[in-house]
């Protein structure tokens, strides 16, 4: 009676040895087999060979970078500038299988599971683990203190490794140090050193599911760190992380041996004996290769960092850099979830800035004692929202306004803006539109009768060669084109009186680039309606159509900006200005957006005017705003407790989105479709609207 | 001799019965994943001359030719065999007996599902190889048995839907009943084979649940199951003894979810319940597990919902207000497009004075609750039936929506006047205590919408209490008050969403044309 084919089991033993074993091997082969199905069946002595030659570089040659596949993207060299990963979704590079996958199919066949802590278990928001000191050294009031802990480490290593032929140290080793040569207690600054680990060290959310579905399936679990933190001060860590229920605990301090070396693996070994290990971690040395050459399996859980480190900012100063970059990756590669780009392009590249800008505009609003805050539509939208989950110690209210309604409503003070930017700008736009079209875009239909007057019809088109007539239209019926927004500007009044209500100071926020809606609304509150309040002009950004436009105002600071003017910051102004044609402006709007569209102004009759709405972007404004939003509270929620982290220059708030736009794939792959009106109120019979892609390519970009 | 083909443990048990009602020797041909699953299979040398092992997945890296000839070095003659009988014909195996035209005995998948191939269909097609391979599955029958060479169909009766008629070709086929009737002796065996624990006690008046795997399977994200089951005990089980027996593939840690739930995670097929427990539970509940279709009969009382709730539970404090608007304005509830099963089963928990839930339009006189939902899902014509149904509602009846899809399946341009005589009732969510670890729900707000001429009854609707506390889900659920200009404001968000909404479908349609 024949029972099972032997030869089944003993190509199953082979395939194992050959194909699994060696993590290299099982790193490349299964994905390279996935991936090319068809040829493995009419082709396999083709994929045996693949394997042979696998085998040959991980374990005869030893080598440790991938053999098949190609490195990433973004590999920083010296000459070579980093970009952003422009194929699509940042968190499809990390590649994981779900929680419930490792499980199932890696880990639920051991008897015993072995973990690694950090960046494995538990994560940090920044992208070294040494960058934790800056926040320790703020915490001790003690300058240069990065260096002088990473020195004391140092020498630390080097004195046990004298005295005891072994580099393992423990935190007091270093703190004795560090007290002898700075005076400052060891004591005390151990403890700020731990109290600022349990401030920052977080569950890392998909370890946290493998370890409790392997907790509820009854498996052993030990915990096996390289650390000079004590096994005391590592339960602590581990049980306010949640980790518990763990059979043991291994700190290499603990047991003068490591990881690295191999023989904290033997503890392991000698206190299961007969029992099937695998030992999960990020680090290739110590928890792979080490693991292995200490005959213990491992599974390689690959550090968020090393997946997002080549696709991150360069050039921001070192805390920032750290921070920025720490919740990135931890937040995008933890696990198996994939976002989508749009969201991605807000978390990654609109985040930052907009975090950085609101605490800037909380600190300015302290520093003037200012009254009242108020957020300019439709940029102010997701200003407002992050503003208000970070401070709600200062009033502030959502200001429906416009560039239209900026334009039609100072027509008393900015005529040449009212010419420029209906007449001129409209008659440069690719969808020309008529007469009639123009003045009912207007609220200026009372202008018709005086079309003949000036050789216009209601058809004729805005073009460059009729603006002159046009403009001598307006010239010379101004008394009646101020006339015609009377009505309206009496409730404009009124909703200016409303919102300012009492405030003697009020800062107005916009995003830029010309200022010419704050400073508007200026001229309207201080000089028209003289209400006795003081207005300051703040936006994200300061660059005008033509470099003297408003220098005079950024010199006093009655426009002042975050980011970049032409007069600092200077070499942001320039990138931002002078590459792309110019059209880096649009792109940086995409995190300033709402899913309503833009204020027009006022009827007659006090009813709200808007724009046509660009209901094919909704959905990727609400992608990218959630995306800024989660990054805004990541961030607030792990650096809150020391303040100077949320104080984000402007040059640092830049960085994400200037390397977005060093190479447009992204967005041109993105947002093509995306609708665009910049002949904002124009066409009223057609209603066309731009997109993206058409703008670029008229553009030339 | 017979020849068994099985893939799953369900299959191998259901074999294993049926060599003990045949004489005749047999063969068992099963997939390498069962020589995974059990390590014993040495074992089955008791039930089967011959185990031969097999690659499941083959016809799907080869050609047609090289699977038979796969099959024909494996097994030898298949012509040999007096009897075929095939589990898991979706597999490579099914593919040979279609194309050499071999007769055999379509086993079903799972109890109940001969006459429900959809289950295991939708299944394949978001499986990542099988999604490639699913419509030549169907075409040769391998969901439902209808291949012209599938002689006879081996299927639970009782398991099967309402429409099902068993005919001529019919072996009724019943897992615990036939186990019953094997003597004491070759069951033990049988049970002995999987190994499942014995004599676990249960405390009185159990709810037993038996789980899904749905994330595993990619039905769903591990949070939604867990969130999937959070509802499902805070809505419809609620009780204090519940025992929860997972499926084998199914990972989640219920324990964790559950404090106070006794876990079984011991794998063995769950048709062994009946004999291992020392005390018998009370109810047994399943969202749609096809386990419970053998279970059926064989407990008190037995709760199912069904695949639709895999993705409509979270509508399910929707249909819960709109239930409790039926309830308080004393009305039978008809359903439109919304998901009756679940209608059903949360009107069960109202207590007393529970609507009646049907699909019936009744006549003209009788006022009822039309419960609407999901009626776009084929087609922009579900709509213009909404908007002629609003129109013609009867006096004394209302229609409530609960806008699943956010499709607004009630609005058109030219009948912008029914919003009228529509009011909204806002679901408030508040987190009990500060978010747990567990903690899955949204806690934004959600809006279903209550239409009615008579602006009593409207009154009466929008005004329901609607205040329950879901402790597993960590959520207290509330109607949110509305003053009239809230309720303005409301509504003038919902014809806002509308109206973007119905232009969205037209530029789509119009790029569409293009």
């Amino acid at each position: 009676m024949g029972l099972i084919d032997m030869r089944g089991q003993i190509k199953d033993k082979l395939y194992y040895y050959f194909a699994e074993k060696n993590w290299g091997v099982r790193r490349e082969y299964g994905p390279y087999v996935d991936a090319h199905r068809e040829e493995h069946a009419e082709h396999p002595w083709k994929h045996r060979w693949m394997l042979v030659k696998l085998n040959w570089h991980y374990r005869v040659l030893r080598r440790d970078n991938m053999m098949i596949s190609k490195p990433p993207e973004g590999k920083v060299t010296e000459k070579k500038q980093r970009l952003p990963y422009l194929e699509g979704s940042e968190s499809s590079l990390s590649n994981r299988s779900s929680p419930i996958h490792l499980v199932k199919n890696r880990l639920l066949s051991f008897d015993v599971i072995s973990f690694d802590i950090f960046d494995t278990l538990i994560l940090r928001p920044f992208s070294k683990p040494t960058d934790l000191f800056m926040i320790v050294g703020k915490r001790l009031n003690k300058v240069e203190f990065y260096r002088i802990r990473t020195d004391a480490e140092r020498r630390a290593r080097e004195e046990a490794m004298q005295k005891k032929g072994t580099r393992e140290i423990t935190i007091y080793d270093i703190y004795r140090i560090i007290e002898q040569r700075t005076g400052i207690p060891a004591e005390l600054g151990l403890q700020t050193e731990f109290e600022t680990e349990l401030d920052y060290c977080f569950a890392n959310p998909y370890m946290k599911k493998v370890y409790r579905l392997l907790q509820e399936q009854g498996k052993t679990i030990v915990i096996t760190s390289d650390m000079y933190l004590p096994k005391e001060m590592m339960e602590k860590l581990l049980h306010k992380n949640g980790f518990s229920g763990y059979d043991k605990l291994y700190v290499s301090c603990d047991y003068g041996c490591s990881k690295s070396n191999g023989s904290l693996y033997q503890y392991v070994k000698n206190d299961y004996p007969g029992k099937t290990i695998i030992h999960v971690g990020d680090n290739m040395n110590s928890d792979i290769k080490c693991a292995a050459a200490a005959g213990v399996e491992s599974e390689h859980y690959r550090n968020c960092h090393e997946i997002g480190n080549p696709y991150r900012a360069d050039g921001m100063s070192a805390f920032v850099e750290s921070s920025y970059s720490g919740i990135v990756n931890t937040y995008l590669h933890n696990s198996d979830k994939v976002f989508s780009p749009l969201y991605e392009y807000g978390f990654i590249y609109g985040g930052l800035y907009v975090l950085g800008f609101c605490n800037w505009i909380h600190k300015r609003v302290k520093q003037e004692g200012i009254d009242k805050i108020l957020f300019l539509s439709r940029d102010g939208y997701i200003y407002q929202k992050v503003f208000n989950m970070m401070f709600d110690d200062v009033p502030n209210e959502y200001f429906l306004w416009s560039r239209i309604a900026n334009t039609k409503y100072t027509v008393k003070k900015n005529r040449e803006d009212f010419l420029r930017r209906i007449v001129y700008y409209r008659a440069l736009a690719p969808f020309k539109i008529t007469a009639k079209s123009l003045l009912q875009s207007i609220n200026l239909l009372g202008l018709i009768p005086y079309l003949k007057e000036y050789q216009l019809n209601e058809k004729t088109l805005l073009i460059p060669e009729t603006v002159k007539l046009f403009d001598q239209l307006f010239i010379e019926h101004w008394d009646e084109v101020c006339e015609a927004f009377e009505p309206e500007k009496d409730y404009i009044r009124n909703y200016i009186r409303d919102k300012v209500g009492n405030a003697s100071k009020v800062a107005v926020i916009d995003v830029g680039w010309l200022g010419s809606g704050p400073v508007g609304l200026k001229y309207l509150i201080e000089e028209e309606l003289q209400l006795n309040c003081q207005v300051y002009c703040m936006q994200a950004a300061a660059r005008p159509p033509i470099h003297t436009d408003i220098a005079p105002e950024l010199m006093d600071s009655t426009i002042e900006p975050y980011i970049f003017s032409e007069m600092f910051n200077r070499n942001h102004f320039d990138v931002h200005a002078n590459t792309n044609k110019g059209q880096n402006n649009i792109f940086f709007e995409f995190f300033s957006q709402a899913t309503y569209p833009s204020y027009g102004g006022m009827n007659a009759d006090g009813s709200f005017i808007f724009d046509y709405p660009e209901v094919e972007n909704y959905k990727a404004i609400q992608e990218i705003q959630s995306g800024i939003i989660d990054f805004c509270s990541q961030y607030i929620h792990f650096f809150h407790k020391d303040f100077f982290a949320l104080c984000i220059s402007g040059y640092d708030a830049y960085c994400p989105y200037r390397m977005i736009i060093r190479d447009l794939s992204f967005i041109k792959k993105y947002f093509s479709d995306y609708t665009f009106a910049r002949n904002v109120s124009g066409d009223t019979e057609n209603q066309r609207i731009e997109t993206i892609r058409e703008l670029l390519d008229q553009a030339g970009v | 001799m017979v020849l068994y083909h099985v893939v799953s443990s369900y299959h191998l048990l259901s074999a294993m019965i049926c060599s003990q009602l045949h004489e005749e020797k047999s063969v068992l041909l099963c997939s390498e994943w069962i020589v995974q699953k059990f390590p014993q299979i040495e074992e089955l040398h008791h039930f089967f001359q011959k185990v031969i092992c097999i690659d499941s997945n083959y016809r799907f890296f080869h050609s047609p030719d090289n699977n038979i000839a796969y099959f024909n070095n494996a097994v030898g003659d298949l012509k040999r065999f007096s009897k075929i009988y095939s589990w898991g014909s979706q597999f490579s195996f099914g593919f040979v007996l279609n194309d050499l035209k071999l007769p055999y005995i379509f086993c079903e998948e799972a109890a109940g599902l001969l006459s429900r191939p959809e289950i295991l269909m939708n299944i394949e097609k978001k499986d990542s190889l099988k999604s490639k391979w699913w419509e030549l599955c169907q075409e040769i029958g391998a969901y439902n048995g209808s291949s012209p060479y599938a002689i006879q169909k081996l299927c639970n009766v009782k398991a099967q839907a309402d429409s099902f008629i068993p005919d001529k070709d019919i072996i009724n086929f019943d897992v615990i009943a036939e186990l019953k009737a094997l003597s004491a002796e070759t069951r033990e065996k049988i049970l002995s084979f999987f190994n499942p624990p014995r004599g676990i006690s249960i405390p009185d008046k159990s709810t037993l649940l038996l789980t899904q795997h749905f994330s595993n399977l990619l039905v769903m994200s591990f949070e939604e199951q867990a969130l999937l089951y959070q509802i499902v005990e805070d809505y419809f089980l609620a009780c204090e003894n519940l025992i929860i027996k997972p499926h084998p593939d199914d990972l989640m840690y219920y324990s964790q979810l559950f404090l106070k739930a006794q876990i079984i995670r011991e794998r063995f097929p769950s048709e062994f319940l009946p004999f291992i427990l020392n005390n018998q539970p009370y109810r047994v509940a399943t969202v749609s597990s096809t386990a419970i279709y053998n279970l059926r009969g064989h407990y008190q009382e037995v709760f199912e919902l069904d695949t639709r709730y895999e993705s409509d539970f979270p509508m399910t404090h929707r249909y819960y207000a709109a239930l409790k608007i039926a309830q308080r304005i004393g009305l039978d509830v008809v359903c439109l497009g919304a998901n009756e099963v679940l209608a059903c089963r949360l009107s069960e928990t109202l207590g007393e004075d529970v609507p009646q839930i049907t699909t019936e339009i009744p006549d003209s006189n009788s006022a009822c609750v039309y419960l609407i939902d999901n009626v776009t899902a084929s087609g922009e014509s579900g709509r213009a039936d909404v908007v002629n149904l609003l129109h013609s509602l009867q006096a004394g009846s209302c229609a409530v929506m609960v806008n699943s899809q956010d499709d607004y399946c009630w609005y058109n341009y030219e009948e912008k006047y029914l919003w009228n005589d529509i009011a909204p009732l806002v679901l408030k969510k508040t987190a009990l205590k500060s978010q747990s670890e567990d903690f899955y729900a949204s806690l934004e707000d959600e809006t279903i919408y209550i239409y009615s001429k008579d602006k009593e009854l409207l009154k009466m609707a929008k005004e329901t209490a609607i205040n329950k506390e879901l402790p597993h889900t960590g959520i207290m659920l509330e109607n949110r008050p509305l003053d009239s200009r809230d309720e303005k404001i409301k509504m003038l968000e919902g014809i806002l969403a509308a109206t973007e909404n119905r232009l969205l479908y037209y530029i789509e349609k119009e790029k569409q044309e293009k």
